[in-house]
């Protein structure tokens, strides 16, 4: 898809680390509700994001650039700290990649 | 003539492919996430190869499989050994993967046979001549050399179309990890480069580097005693620290690029505590600070320039242009430095990062291809080949799986690799080697349709024409127990200004259960605490298409006044989440927003729900509307339909006597069996009316374009408006094939009011209306003295030729005339409360 991406990439960024950023402080002020309708606002528009914390890293996931810290295990890698979140946008059932995930993985031995 | 067309900025650090097309450079962009550049890097994994972004992420893990660089190598004897191949492998076999894979960039499936590849100013004979191997064994039939600086420069002059003059020009090169500089002498238009320098460990990374270093952590150490572990060296060498580091180097970046524009920035992370937990640190950097980081290198590779010029016995002032190539010639202290430094003032109006590939592109653009054209630039029609094996594949098209298996097997011996990518570019297996028969197992993205691509390549890693089809594996969508939905499943919701309730559908017809959706409406009144109104969350099954009333309620929120904890204002927010199960149940939540109170109701299918506000009010409205429509037919002397319709009104009318008869009925079965009997005959009115009205209706949009089309016949009008009629009858022949009459007659109705937009523009319409406007018995106007004010005010305007007062007149009159009978039921509309 061929077009200027930057806007939503741009948006959907300040969003996730607004969300991440109020996730320590749900006690306190709950945002919880607010971050699904701008979820799905987006989802109207055909953006959808996703946060890859804690799941699985391979190489062959090319939804994720990856800074390794610690040992590379091959097969045993986790995302431990995501940066930025994967981007899609979705047209006509549909989906392509905007954003990559800019995600910290370790093995998880050094977890 | 046949020219090449193709570029490729074969880099050190990064890569870039372009092509010439009808003037202009267009750059290709990686297939996944959009980047122009491609990090020259390759890995060698276990039965795979990586190239780019993922071989990058495993330099520094693994560097003994892991190659960058390697440009610098080239035409050297030098190899590299890879341990998990057990074989050596030479700078061309690396450079080659690098090319091989930036032809997939290239999205319309052209194959390029010529290409222009760039190299440094600095390469020799040999040097040269392996870049042209690479070449060759990437596919490409013909290799055509351009060095970096010409192709720096001849971006620079077709982005301002300048002729060039005689001279020397400048071409300064700071890339992410190395530093070059060139003189280009320029004589009779021909482009050469007369001498460079460089240094191969100078670049943007450093500068990154050197940020985190002298002003980040300082900065973290300084301000936060609680984090001054930061400066210690125990717990720097803590994989923590690492972790830190990262995303510092990051943030670093980021920061860089805000100081190019800003003079301050802002850095807002979250860092550990040795009490393990974590504190959020604002971290503020000024343009001066980075600066400051920077000077040393920066000065330095000016006085690279310096040599240069002083060993060609030129002086700055004999530099006619000053070209910036790389990304870090952004940085505005690059830019200030050479100029205060040689006094040289640069253009900085050429996108460095890309000048390369650009340049490599016109040159191609212009540069005639030796071979022969092929005769389309689009895939070639692949057919069977006696000797290439045919592919068979078997997987699962369904699976309620994370991940799923591809199997194929190919019906002849082939050596070479194959590789499987994802639609959406979220996984990509490398290039595996090829045996008959192939495994692999591919992961899927969750609820939707998955489509794979497999392909087969040469020992030589070139794509082989082999034809396989695209697997698609639909991930979670069906299970065994998954049942479809019989009928459509809406909301009840208000059409304001028709002053009537319409459906929206939430889910469609054969949709799997379970469901769930999140609806978030307007409230399109005030509903107050101490009033009698209510809101009515209304959920129905049924015909999305027919009027509300036919449909079947299934679940029904009524709150009322007393559930109230303050009043609920018109256009304040209302989330509506509603849960269909496996076994039918359904479960509504309503949250509204002013007052922070959720109200949840579960459903089971067997009960029924009446609302008896809605009751009567659904009854007088369908009890208006077949009166309407039963005069309608009678005039256009339909007295079969008319008839029928008589029918059905005795009947409704029935009901409504019974309903106000029985004002007890709330705790009584009675409400239900009227619901039902008002349904029924709501039902048989729709389905008698609805085709006989969608084709008045359509009638009728034509009808009124026509009119509207009329009035474009003068320019000023056309102007104003064309517009706004384009955009109502846009997708004209999808809205009137949809048997709905609530959407055609929305189209009538924003036609309706563009006519009178351009009945109220226009003068003759004006001075008509107002004739018929003051012939009006004066005894009809509500307040005839204020009639008789505004008729001499229109008089006064008419020999003024004041149009504009004229339309203000007019419409104070209209406002001032009684409603007719239907617009007094109208008025008293209550809805439902969601707009």
């Amino acid at each position: 898809m061929q077009e200027n991406a930057a806007p939503w990439t741009g948006l959907v960024n300040q969003l996730f680390e607004l969300e991440q950023r109020l996730k320590p402080k749900k006690e306190i002020i709950d945002t919880t509700r607010q971050f699904d309708r701008i979820r799905i606002h987006l989802e109207e528009l055909g953006i959808k994001y996703h946060n890859p914390a804690n799941e699985g890293y391979q190489e062959t996931r090319t939804d994720c650039e990856a800074s390794v810290v610690g040992d590379y295990l091959e097969g045993k890698m986790v995302i431990s700290r995501v940066i930025k979140p994967i981007i899609y946008r979705v047209v006509e059932s549909k989906t392509v990649i905007l954003q990559r995930a800019i995600v910290v993985v370790e093995s998880c031995k050094d977890q | 003539m046949n020219t090449i067309n193709f570029g490729i900025d074969l880099g050190t650090t990064n890569s870039l492919v372009a092509r010439f097309s009808n003037g202009k450079v267009e750059i290709f962009k990686h297939p996944v996430g959009l980047k122009d550049t491609l990090p020259s890097v390759v890995a060698f994994r276990t039965n795979r190869v990586l190239v780019g972004d993922k071989a990058r992420e495993l330099l520094e893990k693994d560097g003994r499989n892991v190659f960058a660089g390697f440009k610098r190598k080239m035409g050297t004897s030098e190899s590299f050994f890879v341990p998990v191949l057990q074989k050596s492998i030479s700078p061309i076999e690396l450079s080659k993967m690098v090319l091989q894979e930036l032809r997939t960039f290239i999205y319309d499936g052209s194959q390029p046979e010529s290409v222009v590849i760039t190299i440094p100013a600095s390469f020799d004979t040999i040097q040269s001549n392996a870049t042209k191997k690479a070449g060759h064994e990437a596919g490409f039939k013909e290799v055509v050399l351009l060095q970096e600086p010409i192709a720096a420069c001849l971006a620079f002059a077709n982005k301002h179309e300048l002729s060039l003059e005689d001279g020397n020009w400048l071409v300064y090169d700071l890339g992410g990890g190395t530093f070059d500089v060139a003189i280009i002498r320029i004589e009779n238009s021909e482009l050469k480069v007369v001498d460079h320098k460089g240094d191969n460990y100078l670049g943007g990374l450093d500068f990154d580097n050197l940020l985190v270093e002298r002003v980040l952590l300082p900065q973290i150490a300084d301000t936060h005693s609680d984090l001054d572990q930061f400066m210690e060296n125990s717990f720097r060498a803590s994989l923590e620290f690492q972790r830190v580091f990262q995303l510092l180097l990051f943030k670093a970046e980021e920061a860089k690029k805000e100081l190019s524009s800003n003079d301050h920035t802002e850095i807002e992370i979250t860092l550990p505590l040795p009490s393990d937990e974590e504190k959020d640190v604002l971290l503020s950097v000024s343009r001066e600070q980075f600066n400051a980081c920077i000077g040393a290198k920066v000065e330095y590779s000016i006085s690279l320039v310096k040599e240069l010029l002083e060993s060609n016995q030129l002086l700055p002032s004999d530099v006619k242009q000053v070209v910036l190539v790389g990304g870090s010639t952004y940085i505005p202290f690059v830019r200030e430095s050479i100029e205060r430094l040689l006094g040289i003032s640069v253009n900085t109006t050429v996108d460095p990062t890309t000048a390369v590939v650009v340049g490599a592109g016109y040159y191609a653009g212009t540069k005639r291809a030796m071979l022969a054209p092929l005769r389309s630039t689009t895939k070639p029609e692949v057919q069977a080949q006696p000797f290439l094996p045919v592919v068979n594949l078997s997987y699962l098209k369904t699976s309620t799986e994370q991940e799923e298996l591809i199997m194929a097997s190919l019906d002849k011996p082939f050596e070479g690799f194959y590789r499987i990518t994802r639609e959406d570019g979220g996984f990509d297996s490398g290039l595996l080697p090829a045996a008959q028969k192939l495994r692999q197992y591919v992961p899927l993205l969750s609820g939707q349709l998955n489509r794979f691509a497999l392909k087969l390549y040469d020992l030589n890693q070139n794509p082989v024409p082999v034809s396989v089809p695209v697997v698609e594996v639909t991930q979670g969508k069906f299970s065994v127990q998954g049942q479809p939905l019989p009928n459509d499943i809406c909301l009840e919701v208000d059409d304001v200004e028709e002053k009537r309730t319409k459906l929206e559908v939430i889910f469609l017809k054969n949709s799997i259960l379970p469901l769930e959706k999140t609806v978030y409406r307007e409230l399109s009144k005030t509903i107050r605490k101490d009033g009698s109104d209510r809101l009515i969350v209304n959920i129905l099954e049924g015909d999305k298409f027919a009027l509300p009333s036919t449909n079947q309620v299934i679940g029904l929120i009524e709150i009322g006044p007393e559930r109230l904890t303050q009043d609920l204002i018109k256009g304040s927010d209302l989330e509506i989440k509603i849960q269909i199960s496996e076994s039918r149940e359904i479960s509504i939540s309503v949250f509204v927003s002013i007052s922070e109170q959720e109200f949840k109701e579960v459903f089971s299918p067997s009960e029924r729900y009446v609302s008896l506000q809605k009751l009567h009010e659904e009854i007088d409205t369908l009890i208006l509307q077949m009166k309407h429509d039963v005069k309608d037919y009678e005039q256009t002397e339909d007295f079969e339909i008319a008839g029928k319709i008589n029918q059905y009104l005795e009947e409704a009318i029935a009901v409504k006597q019974e309903l106000d008869k029985s004002v007890d009925a709330v705790n009584t079965d009675e409400k239900y069996h009227l619901q039902e009997r008002k349904r029924r005959i709501a039902q048989k009115f729709d389905q008698l009316d609805r085709f006989k009205k969608l084709s008045l209706l359509r009638h009728e949009y034509f009808e009124m374009k026509q009119n509207i089309e009329s009035f474009f016949r003068d320019d000023i009008t056309r102007n104003k408006f064309e517009s706004e009629y384009l955009t109502i009858s846009k997708n004209e022949s999808a809205f009137l094939k949809v048997e709905s009459t609530l959407l055609i007659e929305g189209k009538v109705r924003e036609l309706r009011i563009l006519r009178s937009k351009l009945i109220l523009n226009s003068k003759d319409h004006l001075i008509s209306l107002y004739f018929n406007l003051a012939q009006v018995d004066r005894q009809a106007y509500s307040d005839k003295r204020m009639a008789a004010v505004f008729i001499e005010q229109g008089e006064k305007a008419l020999e003024r030729q004041n149009y504009d007062e004229l339309k203000m007149v007019n419409i104070a009159l209209l406002n001032l005339l009684p409603d007719d009978d239907a617009r007094k039921v109208n008025r008293n509309f209550m809805g439902t409360g969601i707009g």
